[in-house]
């Protein structure tokens, strides 16, 4: 007889770094709505490349993918934010949401310019090594105090990950994103750059042959003529003044740049170079109510009509929809009934009435659970995935139900209706 | 057998000689060769050695150089020269070896000697006493007295120069009379250099103290400055604000100014003017405010609705800035992910579920319980039922066997009854053929 069992595993390890209140890296879907075309495409896909490594950057979009399958895949994946661009006879509208039910901010994207554009204006261009291995750091530049601005910018500190000053490196601060605000234009400019340092304060030709090595002697007899001779100073030499020259603090990516060593920060442009223009902000997941609107105002009136309309066809949607159930269910019913006779008038032996009950318990039971679950879902209000239930059944709620606002009937409208309906996705693109 | 000494020639011939020994002589080097000079010295040295308890009769007979080197070299021979003299003498020293004029030659010494040695001597006698002390601190020495008296400057003594040795005696001759007005000036030196170093040491500490207050009081000072700031440069930016809200025509720069100070560390800037990515801490999170099981919050939410309500119906205006506030913090905290419960009727299903689960499972724990007494129960009758069985038998046995009782005992009594009424015993293996208790002999019971 051997010892009695030993229990090991007796408590869940908790490791050290896993703080349950930790802020989890924040992760984005980047997709499109509706046919848009290859100019957006290419906007979506530098938007993609620009997000890394946060993002899915070969996410597939299938023609019948609506937004309730992306929202359902994204509580698992720990998706936390959407970014969807749309095309209409206006212009390209974007939108930026936070998943489970978060705000949503609309966007009209003025003019854009995609990356391939850029990097062809460039005169040496680089290119990428693992400068998209780490997030992008984000800079706002005067984005005011006032509530679409505070939220805006929140919404947008929160779409990449947090720095933790303590154990960041100076090394992981390879890209930037810019967005400053224009107050007399109201729009938002965005750029991305990569960061490279030069060194500061020594002639040309040395920091030629410092930085890349080799130089090229083409018309030099020795190499004392080439870093001798007068070369003038380039456009970017002469930016770098004293104000753009810092110490580094740790080691940085490059061959010569060492701790304590003095260099001129030079940001080289990546990045799609959009003009955004906010228009709306939905307090829901592209539905809600309208906490702000750029173009349009509508008095307290208005809008309480407005709500009651909407209440109004809600509760007729869940209604229909009870009555199809029921009829679906009395048809099964009937069908079950006449198959039944059907046997026994051809000979056969009636179905066994237990195995009637089994199924019908089955098929309650299951239907319990799913409404359990349902109720669990809708109550954690977590980002769990909403199987089959009820969701758009807002008629027992009554005044707590959701408000829809269609007010999209001006300039700037951008698929405000259907906006749970994504037509369109399509694999090819032409 | 005289040659010719001959009194004409005879200058020159003592002249030729003289030079034919000097120039013997400038061969030796001027430390080992001159040192009747030293004999004064000498023979105070000789009569402390002899005063002393360890003096031997042969120190007498030690050549006067010897001993003298032996003293010039024995260093902490009752030295009392405080550390600046040594410095002192070292650098002057140092100076000295430099110097042309104490690289002479025995010749020179000698002519030196013979010019000066009357003064010398004068001096030297008078203060023999005085001279032992300070002989002993000099000589043993490779430093230099500081005073410069016509004595040719002393130079170490441990390089290759005898006038080191003579300046250094007549020096000793001489600090009799400086020693009290060197020691006075080097305390005065000593009390110069405490001084600044004092002085410098003061100017740290304030530097210090200005970076970090330590007193009470400064701690306090420096947070009421501290506020004091905070509120100036708020109600700057609020003037700001609200100037430039009334001219609104005027076109604002604003757009292209960048942050002068430090940005906060929160992820919403009070300025507004410039905002990074949001930082993130190690250490302690914001800690929630506020009940966090779902029935806290229901109360909460409740308290919250009714005080809007009550609100509506007095001042609507109010309510419906307070709805608005209410809508916009939610977005917000939604946009930083945190999660918000203000949804009744989802509270009110938690709770319903929470609860049905607890009453679930103390239900379970209840049924767990009553199993495990219940079988506890049974088994303790059972067992207690056999023993009893047990005991009634021996008894019914002993009983039966006096008696001949066929009715009476229990179990095994019964059966032993059906034995005797004729029926088999249960048979079991091995036990074939009667019982020991079958025989008729009496049994002792």
């Amino acid at each position: 007889m051997g010892k009695a069992r030993k229990k090991n595993r007796t408590h869940k390890k908790v490791e050290e770094g896993d703080n349950p209140n930790a802020v989890k890296t924040p992760k984005t879907f980047v997709m499109r709505s509706g046919e848009v075309g290859h100019s957006v495409m290419g906007l979506v896909n530098d938007i993609r490349r620009l997000m890394e490594p946060n993002t899915a950057t070969k996410l597939r979009e299938r023609k019948n993918n609506r937004l309730r399958d992306f929202v359902a895949v994204a509580g698992p994946l720990g998706v936390t934010h959407f970014v969807i661009l749309s095309r209409t006879e206006h212009g390209t509208n974007m939108r930026i949401s936070r998943v489970p039910r978060g705000p949503t901010l609309s966007f009209q994207v003025k003019t854009y310019s995609l990356a391939k554009d850029i990097i062809a204006m460039q005169k040496s261009p680089k290119s990428p090594g693992l400068e998209f291995q780490v997030a992008p750091l984000l800079v706002l530049n005067n984005f005011g105090d006032s509530n679409e601005m505070k939220l805006m910018s929140t919404v947008f500190q929160n779409m990449f990950p947090p720095i933790n000053i303590q154990t960041m490196q100076l090394a992981d601060a390879r890209r930037v994103v810019l967005l400053n605000y224009n107050n007399e234009t109201k729009h938002i400019d965005f750029r991305h750059y990569n960061v490279a340092v030069k060194p500061v304060g020594i002639s040309k030709s040395i920091k030629r042959v410092i930085t890349t090595g080799v130089p090229d002697l083409q018309g030099f007899e020795d190499i004392s003529e080439y870093v001798l001779r007068g070369a003038f100073a380039s456009e970017s030499d002469v930016e770098d003044g004293p104000d753009s020259t810092v110490t580094l603090g740790q080691d940085f990516v490059g061959r010569n740049n060492r701790r304590q060593d003095q260099r001129a920060i030079k940001l080289v442009e990546l990045g799609p170079r959009m003009e955004l223009r906010l228009v709306k902000i939905q307090a829901g997941m592209c539905d809600g109510e309208v906490l702000y609107h750029d173009i349009v105002k509508r008095t307290p009136e208005e809008l309480k009509v407005q709500k009651a309309d909407r209440q109004k066809k809600m509760q007729e949607k869940a209604a229909r929809r009870k009555t199809q159930e029921q009829n679906v269910v009395k048809k099964k019913a009937e069908q079950a009934a006449e198959k039944e006779a059907h046997r026994i008038a051809t000979g056969g032996a009636p179905r066994k009435p237990e195995e009637d009950d089994e199924d019908v318990e089955a098929d309650t039971k299951g239907k319990r659970k799913r409404a359990a679950h349902d109720e669990d879902d809708e109550e954690e209000e977590e980002e769990d995935v909403p199987e089959y239930n009820d969701s758009d059944d807002y008629s027992d709620m009554g005044d707590m139900a959701p408000e829809f606002s269609d007010d999209d009937d001006n300039e700037g409208d951008f698929s405000g209706d259907d906006d749970d309906q994504m037509e369109g996705f399509s694999d090819d693109d032409e | 057998m005289s040659t010719g000494f001959a009194l004409d020639g005879l200058e020159e011939r003592i002249k030729a000689h003289g030079s034919s020994f000097d120039s013997l002589l400038k061969t030796i080097p001027a430390q080992y060769y001159i040192t009747k000079e030293l004999s004064e010295e000498e023979q105070v040295l000789d009569r402390t050695e002899v005063l002393s308890s360890n003096a031997t009769p042969r120190l007498l007979s030690i050549p006067s150089s010897f001993s003298l080197q032996n003293s010039k070299y024995q260093h902490n021979k009752k030295r009392n020269a405080p550390k600046q003299d040594i410095k002192e003498r070292t650098k002057k020293a140092k100076k000295a070896k430099l110097d042309p004029e104490n690289n002479k030659s025995v010749m020179d010494i000698q002519s030196a000697m013979a010019a000066g040695s009357k003064d010398s001597e004068d001096e030297g006698e008078d203060d023999e006493e005085d001279d032992e002390e300070d002989a002993q601190m000099q000589d043993s020495d490779d430093d230099i007295v500081e005073d410069d008296s016509e004595a040719p400057v002393i130079a170490k003594s441990s390089s290759h120069n005898f006038e080191g040795l003579l300046a250094q005696v007549q020096t000793a001759a001489q600090t009799p009379a400086q020693a009290p007005k060197s020691i006075t000036e080097l305390r005065a030196k000593l009390e110069e250099r405490l001084a600044k170093l004092r002085g410098r040491r003061g100017a740290t500490a304030e530097a210090n103290a200005s970076a970090k207050p330590t007193s009470r009081q400064a701690i306090l000072e420096a947070r009421l400055k501290r506020k004091k700031d905070k509120k100036a440069s708020q109600k700057l930016a609020k003037e700001k604000r609200a100037n430039g809200g009334s001219e609104g025509l005027i076109v604002k720069e604003s757009s292209d100014s960048t942050a002068g100070g430090r940005p906060s560390a929160s992820s919403i800037n009070d300025k507004g003017e410039v905002r990074f990515s949001k930082f993130e801490f190690d250490g302690l999170q914001k800690k929630k405010r506020g009940p966090t099981d779902a029935q806290g919050q229901l109360k909460m939410v409740e308290a919250h609705n009714e005080k809007l309500a009550a609100l509506q119906v007095a001042d609507p205006e109010k309510a419906s800035a307070l709805k608005e506030k209410d809508t916009w913090r939610k977005a917000l905290q939604l946009a930083q992910g945190e999660k918000v419960k203000d949804d009744v009727k989802l509270l009110k299903k938690t709770i319903k579920r929470e609860e049905t689960f607890k009453k679930k499972s103390a239900k379970e724990w209840g049924e767990r319980k009553s199993t495990v007494s219940k079988g506890k129960d049974q088994k303790q009758k059972r067992r207690e039922e056999n023993l009893k069985s047990r005991i009634d038998a021996a008894k019914n046995k002993g009983k039966k066997e006096k008696t001949g009782d066929k009715a009476k005992g229990g179990k095994g009594g019964a059966s032993k009854g059906n034995n005797k009424k004729g029926g088999k015993p249960k048979a079991r293996a091995g036990f074939e053929g009667n019982a020991g208790k079958k025989s008729s002999k009496p049994s002792k019971k």
